[in-house]
């Protein structure tokens, strides 16, 4: 599955994404998708707009890099429910090289994917994780209980990147 | 060292990664005539891997002047022109994966879409709208390429082309003011009284010469620019090639293909 992002929305979330937190250690947001070849073989996945999570909806918990509360999974719910956007949880690992999911990420944020897709079931929803260079991604396609990993992002823009999944 | 590492020393300097990403990447050229003929030729000595190929017709006799790799006994032959597309590829890049329709772009949407980016020669501002209409929606830069010769009378004539790069977060054409209105209108109203387009080898060389450049640079960023070639206007009596200043319309969004627009086209609530 290939993902397609504009670049002035991809530097926006990374942007968004570094700046601190009063108390969290890092920032979550939600990314917007779109499909594209819903009848062919091949689905994309194209990101479209960025929702940042708003500090107030961030839990003061140290156990973890960030937490959100309850208004903001509902708040991203609602979304999903008023446009029929697919919704894909954000954060980055702001290092170099393919990042890689957390025991916490891999524990807790399949069942808010879950929520999502019970929402919106015509949509894709998922997972991205940046790197300060790469990126991976798990989305699960409408019908599907199964996540398909990205094969690569495309960053479109100047100059065009491509985020690959695997190291070169 | 390989003989595969040997026959990309001379552009080693387009970076570390650029061998990397023609191999990846996937390439779709949109006509495959007098422009596209030259840019596919170019790609495969660039080292391009993967092909998108659209072109409906077969060669004819008045194709001979111009179409890179055309021969006599095509002709004879009535080959289609994506077969000399692909044999132009494989004949450089063996292992090519190549994936030529003789259709319209919009009637394999699925290989269009599959593109990572998109080179254009197509004669009409209704194809090339209609190519940059898809192509934002699914987030596909495009390179364009034109060329015409105008008739001045008294036995005067006057070679104009341009390149085009239409990309996502970028001015479009009709930004650009190179489509608008009321050049479509009066193409639509010339429609079947055209007569055939005058085309020659040399400048649909430099057109596409141009636009593999500036697709290079956009895959590679070579030049460290920061800030892509994005209307290159040739001058064909002249001999130059001259960027169009539309620095004023960067720091505004394009209201035609508005940024959230992407994707399927779906029924939107109101």
């Amino acid at each position: 599955m290939k993902f397609r992002i504009r670049k002035s929305l991809y530097d926006r979330v990374l942007d968004d994404l570094r700046r601190p937190h009063p108390f969290a250690l890092e920032r979550v947001g939600f990314l917007t998708a779109k499909l594209g070849n819903r009848r062919g073989s091949d689905l994309i996945v194209f990101l479209a707009d960025y929702i940042a999570v708003p500090d107030n909806q961030y839990i003061n918990d140290r156990s973890v890099g960030a937490r959100m509360n309850s208004d903001a999974i509902r708040a991203a719910m609602q979304h999903i429910l008023n446009t029929q956007d697919g919704l894909f949880h954000v954060h980055l690992h702001d290092w170099s090289g393919i990042p890689e999911l957390g025991y916490t990420d891999r524990m807790e944020i399949p069942p808010i994917v879950n929520s999502f897709c019970n929402v919106g079931p015509s949509s894709a929803h998922g997972i991205v994780l940046l790197s300060s260079d790469k990126a991976m991604a798990l989305a699960w396609p409408p019908s599907s209980d199964e996540p398909v990993p990205a094969d690569r992002i495309t960053v479109v823009g100047y100059p065009l990147m491509f985020l690959e999944m695997d190291d070169e | 060292m390989s003989n595969e590492e040997n026959q990309y020393d001379r552009q080693s300097f387009l970076g570390p990664k650029a061998q990397q990403i023609f191999t990846t990447a996937t390439v779709g050229v949109i006509g495959a005539g007098g422009g596209g003929s030259h840019i596919i030729q170019q790609l495969a000595h660039l080292g391009f891997q993967n092909y998108v190929v659209f072109d409906p017709q077969t060669i004819d006799r008045t194709n001979l002047n111009r179409l890179v790799g055309g021969r006599k006994n095509d002709v004879r032959r009535q080959r289609p022109k994506i077969c000399i597309a692909t044999r132009t590829i494989k004949g450089i890049q063996p292992k090519a994966h190549v994936r030529a329709f003789r259709s319209l772009w919009m009637e394999e949407i699925d290989a269009f879409r599959s593109c990572d980016l998109i080179f254009a020669g197509v004669d009409s501002y209704k194809a090339r709208h209609e190519i940059e209409t898809s192509a934002r929606r699914f987030l596909i830069p495009v390179v364009d390429v034109g060329m015409d010769v105008h008739d001045l009378g008294e036995g005067k004539y006057a070679m104009s082309g341009q390149v085009i790069l239409s990309l996502p977060d970028y001015p479009c054409m009709t930004c650009m003011g190179f489509i608008d209105e009321a050049k479509l209108t009066q193409e639509a109203r010339r429609y079947g009284s055209a007569g055939s387009v005058p085309q020659v080898v040399w400048s649909n060389g430099v057109l596409a010469s141009l636009a593999v450049g500036i697709g290079v640079e956009l895959m590679t960023n070579w030049t460290k620019s920061r800030l892509p070639p994005l209307y290159l206007a040739y001058d064909g009596n002249r001999g130059t090639v001259q960027s169009r200043p539309i620095l004023e319309l960067l720091n505004t969004a394009c209201p035609h293909f508005p940024a959230g627009r992407v994707g399927d086209p779906v029924l939107e609530a109101i």
